[in-house]
């Protein structure tokens, strides 16, 4: 029987799409744990019309659902879809502790790079 | 106590769920497994190895890592040295085995499982984060 062969594009979805999990888990658990370490990241507009505590448990269970959505591999367009507009309004709205959000320009970049990729697949 | 570490054990006993979970709904469907690395996954889950200890090895692997939560939840909730050891022994016993998994695949099988190799992966990382807490 011929040897299966290596799968060059399911790999490379399965990195981007799990690279991207681990990071939303973690957010999600973290902020779900230690919320006072969390709380600044939410904008100062926000926090003055909704209860932040309240707010980043929501976004905490947000997070840790699009984490799954990615993993299960189901329309993961859309998914990365969300996770890039996610993660640019995280890096707008802390665009002023820059050096704490830069990393998460190679996050949002990852999930452009998923949402070309799964649309090529159509 | 880092509550990092805790929170990084309780990412990789989620992620361990999930991969067990895969591999549990993937065999229950009876469809054949999409392996990305090229190999053929079905003739590792297929063989008489993945059941020892008369449990399927992704249901061990399934329980092994609910613990691993269940005990990062009671080590957030009051650090205890005994959960602590526990784990860490329960860890440890896990790695041996998936690396005891991991030598069937490459010498006896001949072939390699990539969720089980996945799992193999996240139980060695289990552990270190276990000896860093």
């Amino acid at each position: 029987m011929p040897k299966k062969k290596f799968d060059r594009n399911a790999l490379t979805s399965f990195f981007l799409r799990s690279g991207l999990a681990i990071v939303f888990f973690y957010a999600g658990i973290a902020s779900l744990i230690s919320p006072q370490n969390w709380i600044g990241f939410i904008p100062q507009f926000v926090q003055n019309n909704f209860p932040a505590s309240v707010l980043l448990i929501l976004f905490s269970v947000y997070e840790i659902l699009l984490g799954l959505w990615l993993l299960s591999d189901k329309k993961i367009f859309y998914a990365s879809l969300v996770s890039s507009v996610t993660m640019f309004f995280i890096i707008i709205s802390n665009i002023f502790i820059f050096d704490v959000v830069f990393r998460d320009i190679a996050i949002l970049f990852m999930a452009i790079s998923l949402i070309i990729f799964s649309g090529k697949k159509k | 106590m880092a509550v990092q570490f805790i929170t990084t054990l309780l990412v990789l006993g989620l992620l361990g769920v999930i991969d067990t979970t895969y591999l549990i709904r993937k065999s229950r469907e009876k469809k054949p497994f999409v392996c990305p690395i090229g190999e053929d996954c079905n003739k590792v889950l297929d063989s008489k190895w993945n059941k020892i200890f008369f449990v399927k090895n992704d249901i061990l692997g399934l329980l092994f890592y609910v613990g691993i939560i269940v005990g990062a939840i009671l080590l957030l909730l009051e650090f205890n040295e005994t959960i602590l050891k526990i784990l860490t022994i329960g860890s440890g016993i896990g790695v041996l085995f998936s690396g005891f998994l991991v030598f069937i695949q490459a010498r006896v099988i001949k072939n390699y499982c990539f969720y089980c190799l996945i799992s193999a992966l996240i139980n060695v990382l289990i552990f270190l984060n276990l000896l860093l807490l």
